[in-house]
């Protein structure tokens, strides 16, 4: 079944036509919203805000995007809202980098030292990163959006969507540079 | 512009390798259930909505019925409305040609501290007048006139000014 034979029935009211899209596509829009968000908790909290708002806006969609960018497009936007509040909030709590957390350094035991304090610095350096260019990069390599998906979601064109994740590339091998790592 | 995105660094792959386990997460089974539960719950207040939706315009329409005619009925003399929230344009103009009022039902009261002048009777005018002669209620309306009506309610009394205060304003 593709996804808009289920649009089509979840817009007649088939609450189980949109639960199969919900399984379809919760990894994808709850990664997006990770990128964002950074924060597990927040991510699940506006994927499901998504979902709800893309089931009472299901008559509204008119089908020019696929189900799935405009699913995305919704969540991002609810994302980058939810971001932005809590960014002024952080900002009167607490500095930026006593917050920041590194998600998922490898501590594999045959890894050794130098190369686990590699990635911890890399991570603190995307985590650096403008928004922008953070965004785009941590979208484009989380292996499940397209760049014109990822250009659809940041209302950017595709080209934009390229150029920003090479030059958050650039800017992290920049700081890595100034630490000391080089590679030739 | 795109140079730097066809330059492809060595330190990239270590680079792409930690941002892409910094989204390399699956959501939580509360998602689909959390979801599943707001769109019941939605569905659920829409019904919700509408039945009081449904209650609300009920009970307006009881009072826009009810209403109008307990203020027609009251027996409290300073409880009159006024001649233009009882009467229809058309009842009105009706009331002003003198003779017999041809309504079935016209009924008044006194000003207040002053005794009823007509009640449960068809009322005679004359130009530039007040009510001056009282008959017994008319139990059928004539055939060409309809019954007094206000908001769809055949209206019971009216105020004794709404048949006297009109003609005296003809001469």
């Amino acid at each position: 079944v593709t996804d808009e034979e289920l649009v089509l029935l979840a817009r007649q009211g088939d609450t189980s036509a949109f639960d199969q899209l919900v399984v379809r596509h919760q990894a994808t829009v709850y990664r997006a919203a990770l990128a964002a968000l950074r924060v597990p908790e927040d991510a699940e909290d506006v994927a499901q805000e998504a979902f709800v708002r893309a089931w009472s806006t299901l008559p509204r969609f008119r089908g020019e995007a696929s189900f799935k960018t405009w699913l995305l497009t919704i969540a991002w936007n609810r994302a980058i809202n939810r971001r932005r509040l809590r960014m002024n909030w952080w900002r009167r709590t607490a500095p930026l980098t006593d917050r920041l957390t590194l998600v998922a350094s490898s501590d594999a035991p045959d890894e050794d030292l130098r190369s686990r304090e590699l990635r911890a610095h890399i991570g603190r350096a995307i985590e650096g990163l403008t928004p922008k260019l953070r965004d785009a990069l941590l979208l484009s390599q989380s292996g499940e959006y397209a760049y014109d998906e990822i250009g659809a979601m940041l209302s950017i064109p595709e080209g934009t969507v390229k150029w920003r994740v090479s030059e958050a590339r650039r800017k992290v091998r920049q700081r890595l540079a100034a630490l000391g790592y080089v590679h030739e | 512009m795109f140079m730097n995105s066809e330059f492809r660094s060595p330190m990239d792959d270590e680079i792409d390798a930690v941002a892409q386990s910094m989204t390399a997460a699956s959501p939580s089974a509360a998602l689909r259930s959390g979801v599943r539960a707001r769109i019941a719950g939605r569905a659920g207040g829409h019904v919700l909505r509408w039945s009081l939706g449904i209650a609300v315009a009920a009970a307006v329409i009881v009072l826009a019925i009810v209403w109008p005619d307990r203020e027609a009925t009251s027996d409290a003399p300073g409880s009159r409305a006024s001649v233009a929230e009882l009467v229809p344009p058309a009842a009105a103009d009706r009331s002003i040609e003198p003779g017999p009022i041809q309504t079935p039902v016209v009924a008044g009261r006194g000003w207040p501290g002053e005794p009823d002048r007509v009640r449960q009777t068809n009322a005679e005018l004359l130009p530039g007048g007040p009510v001056v002669s009282v008959a017994p209620l008319a139990v059928e309306p004539l055939a060409d006139l309809e019954p007094l009506r206000l908001n769809g309610i055949e209206i019971q009394t009216l105020t004794v000014e709404t048949l006297s205060l009109e003609p005296l304003s003809l001469q």
